[in-house]
């Protein structure tokens, strides 16, 4: 493919998928993070404000 | 001259402007001056990080990399593309929280801060400073390079006048001149490479087209070992080579201070995603455009001038000249940070921390200001005298740089008990081992590439030196914790604690992080 | 290792597993070790001078020997002797003398709340042990979160770290 030898083609094509990828994934991971803290944070005001 | 000349004046001004403009609040205090106020966003964050990271060596020592040893060079492009993600998750949040805790207004405040030493900041004082110093000056030697193939004034004047505008608006704005210019110098930087990579590929009949030609003059520049296959069978210098822009970022102080810079642990998310983005753009071009002046520029005398002749063969005169400052961008963009780091540096870490401890704010930030102005005369001094490749001269700063930060900075986040032998052992072996590594060419030898040999040490020297320092204070201890984000317990388990035993939970708490430093598992 | 007076252990490994695993499902659970809190536990005889009834009752009054407060009152622990790891055993921070003094505020405090009475009653402390209380420290691990939890091995009471 695009007349590299498979050596090549298969050390370096695949990463910028693997990045994308990576870079999607980890938007998703922190985004659920960022939502339970914000979650322990508004009962903790809860808590407090009792 | 001309259009050129206009456009890249226009340029300038631009970013000279946006200097001034932050220069009021910039002067504001210290906290503003050094570090923008902890307020950037994610956009910013990740542009500033990237084009940071992303030097001169983008324009003009990748592509020459790529030009005399072919593929193998897009190894580095790997890493790359995704080393401020691996920065961003890695540290990120951790290093934000824990920034903010502890107060740190520069990357070696934070390090002497989270390890109680003195030492430490007197070390990494002076390593970032003598190998920021040598990074900026592979910088400044790029941009005199690259003004010289744009305006045609000789070598001498252009790297002057190049440096001027970055140290006045680095000078004047303080860390938002610098994060700003970068933003829009990122922008700049991914208009020009990808659009010279497009017409370069058009001209070469694609990718397809490229290595066809490539092959037909000698086939071992489709090779990832290299050309003449130089490094066959060497996998430690083809795992060095993807590692060292993968991972070698988060050993950067002027990159890892944007961490320190964000408006909040929120920013990380977005600030991932947009880096992701950007650098699979960016990121692997220098390397193909490189390739593809094999090509179309055989007889070039200097391989670090491709991009800049590939430039003016495509394009017109205006476009040229907006895909030359797309390099100066790149060039500055990092020259600005590395400066602005090595003033934070002189400033809050040698003069206020050891000469003048109770200088005012106002004081703090002339301080700054000078040593600034300090760095960049130095530089244009270095740089006119010897100029080596820029590539050779990036790879060992940052190297060095890198096996000398990476190991601490991930320890500081992630392992509790690191303590200040351990990490002092880590500076020095790590910046030893990278320095002896490259000066004697052990790569030859050992097959293993610098970076990896120079990490390898260092974690040695973390892990064997950790063993004779005492574990940290319980303030540190607690700010650990704290940094780590707050406890999330699944409802029904939170539903559930019993009150009463907090008293108790919090002595286990101090006993085990303290005295049981291996869980055993029964 | 060193041979102390603890309680025996009701609530073992497998069983807290099996209540966690009950009450939250979705986390994978790690128990970890097991570590000795010290207590002092006092024995007091009350002596309740001017009331009728109950005269010269006993009393217990168990102090948190990390933490100068009070912990337990009115119950008599069993005790065990084991043998243990001295790793696995915190250092007792109160001093005898002073646990003394907490356990007669607290049994004080106590029995102004329980009874009313206008003259405070003569406490007799009959003896003083110290004691420790097995814990467990428990890992969870969820998908996104990691916390440490620690329980009373006796109570089964459990609380984060």
């Amino acid at each position: 493919m695009f007349n590299l030898p498979t050596e090549t083609f298969w050390l370096v094509v695949p990463w910028p998928f693997i990045w994308l990828t990576a870079g999607i994934v980890m938007y998703f991971v922190n985004k659920r993070q960022d939502d339970l803290e914000d979650k322990y944070y508004a009962e903790l005001d809860e808590k407090e404000l009792k | 001259m001309g259009s050129d000349a206009i456009v890249f004046i226009v340029y300038l001004l631009i970013l000279l402007s946006i200097g001034l403009y932050f220069s009021r609040k910039a002067s504001k205090s210290v906290d503003s001056y050094l570090l923008g106020d902890r307020s950037l966003g994610p956009a910013v964050t990740a542009l500033t990080m990237q084009s940071t990271s992303m030097s001169g060596f983008m324009f003009l020592g990748g592509p020459a990399e790529a030009f005399q040893r072919g593929w193998y060079a897009i190894l580095y492009g790997i890493g790359d593309a995704g080393g401020s993600i691996v920065n961003l998750s890695v540290l990120g949040k951790r290093m934000r929280r824990m920034s903010e805790l502890l107060k740190a207004l520069s990357p070696i405040e934070y390090l002497e801060k989270r390890y109680e030493s003195t030492g430490i900041r007197i070390v990494g004082a002076v390593i970032s400073i003598v190998f920021l110093f040598a990074y900026v000056f592979a910088q400044f030697i790029a941009s005199g390079k690259a003004l010289e193939a744009l305006t045609g004034l000789p070598y001498e004047l252009a790297l002057i006048i190049g440096v001027s505008v970055i140290v006045i608006y680095t000078v004047t704005g303080g860390y938002l001149a610098v994060v700003w210019t970068d933003f829009f110098q990122a922008i700049v930087m991914v208009i020009g490479m990808v659009g010279i990579l497009i017409m370069g590929l058009i001209h070469v009949g694609g990718l397809s087209g490229l290595n066809a030609s490539l092959a037909q003059i000698d086939t071992s520049y489709l090779s990832i070992w290299g050309k003449d296959l130089e490094f066959y069978g060497q996998w430690g210098v083809i795992i060095g080579a993807i590692l060292i822009y993968s991972i070698g970022y988060m050993g950067l102080p002027h990159v890892v201070v944007r961490h320190m810079s964000m408006r909040s642990t929120k920013t990380v998310k977005t600030a991932t995603l947009w880096t992701a983005i950007y650098n699979q753009a960016m990121a692997f071009s220098p390397y193909l455009i490189g390739l593809i002046g094999i090509i179309l520029l055989p007889n070039i005398a200097d391989p670090e001038m491709v991009v800049s002749e590939l430039a003016y063969t495509f394009f017109p005169g205006l476009f040229a000249a907006i895909l030359l400052s797309a390099v100066m961008a790149a060039i500055m963009s990092t020259s600005d940070s590395i400066l602005m780091q090595a003033g934070t540096i002189l400033s809050r870490d040698v003069y206020q921390r050891f000469i003048h401890k109770t200088a005012n704010q106002d004081r703090m930030v002339l301080v700054s200001r000078l040593s600034i102005l300090l760095a960049g005369i130095i530089g244009v001094i270095v740089a006119i005298k010897q100029p080596p490749s820029v590539f050779a001269l990036v790879v060992f700063a940052f190297g060095t740089l890198g096996n000398s930060f990476l190991v601490p900075y991930i320890c500081s986040v992630y392992w509790r008990n690191s303590n200040k032998v351990g990490i002092l052992s880590a500076m020095i072996s790590g910046s030893v081992s990278h320095i002896l590594w490259t000066t004697f060419d052990w790569q030859a030898s050992t097959g293993i590439h610098p970076f990896l040999g120079g990490l390898i040490v260092s974690i040695l020297g973390m892990v064997i030196g950790n063993r004779f320092g005492t574990p940290p204070s319980e303030d540190v201890l607690d700010l650990f914790e704290k940094a780590k984000g707050p406890r999330i317990l699944p409802n029904n388990i939170e539903k559930n604690i019993s009150c009463e035993i907090s008293p108790e939970a919090k002595s286990i708490s101090i006993f085990v992080s303290s005295q049981l430093s291996v869980e055993s598992k029964l | 290792m060193k041979e102390v007076r603890t309680e025996s252990i009701s609530f073992e490994k497998d069983l807290l597993k099996e209540s966690f695993k009950k009450m939250e499902p979705n986390v994978k659970y790690e128990i970890q070790s097991l570590i000795y809190y010290p207590y002092l536990f006092h024995e007091y005889k009350v002596e309740k001078s001017g009331l009728i009834n109950r005269v010269g009752q006993k009393t217990g009054c168990t102090i948190d020997g990390m933490n100068k407060i009070g912990a337990l009152v009115d119950t008599a622990p069993t005790f065990i002797f084991k043998k243990i790891k001295e790793k696995y055993i915190m250092k007792r921070i109160v001093n005898n003398n002073e646990a003394i003094e907490i356990a007669e505020q607290f049994l004080f405090e106590s029995i102004y709340s329980r009874m009313k009475i206008v003259k405070m009653p003569r406490l007799e402390l009959q003896r003083q042990e110290e004691f420790y209380r097995p814990y467990w420290i428990v890992k969870g691990k969820g998908k996104l979160t990691s916390f440490y939890l620690t329980v009373d091995a006796v109570t089964g009471k459990y609380h984060p770290l």
